[in-house]
């Protein structure tokens, strides 16, 4: 290897290297600087080093757009990020008297009836992570449905309310990250008032304990307590059941999933 | 006075003595009854809880190590179990712990979050399949003291079937006033794209049967780019469902 080839692999390697560090930045401008920058150096260079050199740039420049159009991620992406649930619906046999609130500061109210709507509410924009919509005209003491973000304020991307003029039904949308959360959906009387007054509960402990509404129940003579974990960065395996007795359980990690989560399997042994 | 007894020391009379030993035993019996056994059967129900509590910590903490371990890794636990039942439910992916009580011990609206787990209390869910909405065909039915949800019932795990999230929820009825929603799309999409929402899969219950803490559906969906399942989730004594999705992965 001629010192000249040495002296030009070393600069292929500094150029790779500064690559790498404006990949970590995730610039296009500074990369395609620094390729115009080691470009210019090319100057008056020729021969097969020189086209080579030539090749690793633009196939470096090519890569660095992909990477900051964000493609190469989206091919690797393994998994779901986000989950967006759709209610399209009415509360009554019209939606005339059906009432949408959204909860920014200032809350939103729409009266369904004939609107012509399509607010979509971002989490930054919200007080507490809900839609609700409410009937309570027709129905005494009110029905209300909601859809509530059950999990991290921030792990919520939006809430939306359409409606099309004419149409018979409307569209309540609630877009949130999939991994730790869930959506509560309460179906209930009263009216979205009674759904704000909760909200700091779920915030609190992601799960109300018990409804929305009071409503009149049989006091059971026996109350059953069940106590669970639950589990969402793993895969739990297994059906065994076991009562009284001295039990002996095995759990062994079988690997990871499609949604590359370890696979842990449970059962007696 | 005195003499009085001294001249007439005859005891008590037999009917009298056996009428005082009826009532000491009726009272002794009635507070055994009303206090002693009461307070027994408290003891031994929040003993079998504590124990519960404990164990599930025990194997809660063995999963996670295992999990944050490499392939192969493998434990054994060595539990106690004097009362309750323990469930490894691989379908809703937690492990759980169920005990009827009768002492009153905790209340129908009990919650507590310790650590990774979740008490609640109330077993007043119900999980079958019958037709709810009378259109001829066979829903899955979550049941509760409040509500009933009717979601669609299509395929099984090993005959997938067409499945399209937006007729998912069929019905959900309130059942104190008849109060009836019935969705024209309860569709789900993933990342924005559409036809995450629709592919083939199955639905089943989890678990079927009366007096259950929550009555659950699982809803596979395979789909061109994504594979998932969702779970539908009512509590007892709850008038809201739960939705989550889990397992999700692109091909």
């Amino acid at each position: 290897m001629s010192k000249h080839q040495i002296e030009l692999d070393e600069e292929e390697e500094k150029i790779v290297g500064h690559y790498k560090v404006e990949k970590s930045l995730g610039s296009v401008e500074k990369t395609l600087k620094l390729i115009i920058r080691e470009f210019g150096k090319l100057k008056g260079r020729k021969g097969l080093i020189g086209k080579l050199r030539f090749c690793l740039l633009i196939s470096l420049l090519v890569f660095s757009f992909l990477l900051s159009s964000n493609a190469v991620f989206a091919i690797n992406t393994t998994r779901p990020q986000t989950v967006a649930f759709n209610m399209i619906f009415r509360l009554n046999n019209s939606n005339t008297d059906d009432v949408v609130r959204i909860p920014t500061p200032t809350p939103i109210f729409y009266t369904v009836d004939d609107v012509n709507v399509n607010n979509t509410q971002y989490s930054s924009n919200l007080t507490h992570a809900y839609v609700c919509s409410y009937d309570n005209v027709s129905y005494a003491n009110g029905t209300t449905l909601a859809m509530i973000h059950s999990g991290k304020m921030e792990d919520l991307t939006y809430v939306n309310f359409y409606k099309a003029t004419g149409s018979l039904y409307y569209t309540l949308k609630l877009k949130q990250k999939i991994e730790g959360n869930q959506l509560i959906m309460p179906f209930t009387k009263n009216t979205c008032d009674l759904v704000e007054s909760k909200m700091t509960v779920i915030e609190q402990q992601t799960i109300p304990n018990k409804a929305f509404s009071a409503f009149t129940q049989i006091v059971p003579s026996s109350l059953t307590i069940a106590i669970r974990s639950v589990y969402d960065k793993l895969q739990l395996n297994g059906t065994d059941r076991f009562s009284s007795g001295e039990q002996k359980i095995c759990f062994s990690n079988e690997g990871v999933n499609n949604a590359n989560k370890p696979i842990i399997w449970g059962r007696l042994c | 006075m005195l003499n009085y007894f001294r001249i007439f020391r005859k005891g008590i009379s037999p009917i009298l003595a056996t009428m005082l030993i009826i009532l000491m035993t009726t009272v002794g019996v009635t507070l055994a009854l009303t206090i002693v056994l009461p307070a027994i059967k408290r003891a031994q129900e929040s003993s079998v809880i504590n124990e519960g509590m404990e164990n599930m910590k025990i194997m809660d903490n063995v999963i996670r190590e295992v999990a944050s371990e490499g392939t192969g890794t493998f434990r054994t636990v060595q539990l106690k179990v004097s009362g309750g039942e323990y469930k490894i439910n691989g379908k809703s992916n937690n492990i759980e712990f169920t005990y009827p009580t009768t002492s009153g011990i905790f209340t129908a609206d009990s919650y507590m979050k310790e650590g990774n787990l979740i008490l609640s209390a109330g077993a007043n869910a119900k999980a079958s399949e019958y037709d709810l909405n009378n259109d001829g065909t066979t829903e899955l039915v979550l049941e509760n003291e409040i509500l009933r949800v009717g979601i669609v019932k299509n395929g099984t795990s090993t005959s997938y079937a067409t499945m399209n999230t937006s007729g998912i929820i069929k019905l959900i009825n309130i059942k104190d006033n008849s109060m009836n929603v019935t969705p024209v799309d309860s569709s789900i999409v993933l990342d924005d794209i559409p036809s995450t929402s629709y592919g083939n899969g199955y639905s089943e219950l989890v678990r079927s049967g009366d007096n259950l803490p929550k009555a659950e559906v699982l809803v596979h969906v395979n789909t061109t780019y994504a594979v998932y399942d969702v779970i539908y989730t009512l509590q007892s004594g709850t008038d809201f469902l739960i939705i989550k999705i889990q397992n999700a992965y692109y091909r």
